[in-house]
């Protein structure tokens, strides 16, 4: 048995922050999802979101941006789809080092790195009719940094 | 923020500090405009740091590697030498205790 809420918005930056608001307050109905993951869940959704109106943007589109988020006693998974151009998922410029001279002129691209370090588990698809990133976050999961 | 960074450092400002102690939200365009700031002042021959107490931001700039090359602090008292303090868009100056 799982809760579902699904929302359409247009492809602006502005509703970023209503997809976060949203989406953090069904996964707090969820039971036993710690509030710090709650956390992460606000920050991965917005990255994700924010791809997804970018590649709207980007491509000219005018269709909105699908959040879906589905809370059950386990989990947690949200999926952002768009209708852009699509990219391919393997061929992501990687970050240069962090104390390379390269790195501080690489303001933008940081986003899919923090989606999946924050998500318990996460996929990319993406083809030329778009893209879905779906995120799960588990209840009494918690992802380790190191 | 950006603007007043630029503006800190146009005016000869070398060590900053972005007070990032209300934040209470952070994603990949904000740690943009950070590495924007960053840049700018080692251009200028000068240092940035964060006064950054919430283990949650922080862990967003951990993610990216970039506590690697800012420094952070828990606490705005912790700046040790004089900096030009940035919050909220508006600058003020720390002197050394």
């Amino acid at each position: 048995m799982s809760d579902t809420v699904e929302i359409e918005i247009p492809a602006r930056a502005d509703y970023v922050s209503l997809v976060r608001l949203v989406v953090a307050a069904a996964a707090e109905l969820a039971p036993s999802l710690e509030p710090s993951r709650v956390d992460d869940l606000r920050v991965a959704v917005s990255e994700a979101t924010t791809n997804a109106i970018q590649a709207h943007i980007r491509s000219g589109s005018t269709r909105p941006v699908r959040v879906c988020c589905r809370c059950s006693n386990g989990s947690v998974v949200v999926t952002v789809r768009d209708e852009g151009p699509g990219f391919d998922v393997d061929a992501l410029p990687e970050m240069p080092p962090p104390e390379s001279e390269a790195r501080l002129g690489r303001e933008s691209g940081m986003g899919i790195s923090i989606m999946r370090a924050l998500a318990d588990q996460s996929s990319i698809d993406s083809s030329s009719e778009g893209t879905e990133v779906r995120l799960a976050f588990l209840v009494g999961g918690q992802v380790i940094h190191g | 923020m950006r603007q007043a960074v630029v503006t800190a450092v146009a005016e000869g400002s070398r060590l900053l500090a972005l007070d990032l102690s209300e934040l209470d939200f952070v994603d990949s365009f904000g740690l943009g405009a950070v590495v924007g700031a960053l840049k700018r002042v080692r251009q200028r021959g000068g240092e940035l740091a964060l006064v950054c107490p919430s283990s949650r931001i922080r862990r967003v700039f951990e993610i990216c590697d970039l506590d690697r090359i800012l420094a952070l602090h828990d606490s705005i008292d912790t700046l040790s030498e004089l900096s030009v303090v940035v919050s909220d868009g508006a600058t003020s100056t720390r002197r050394r205790p």
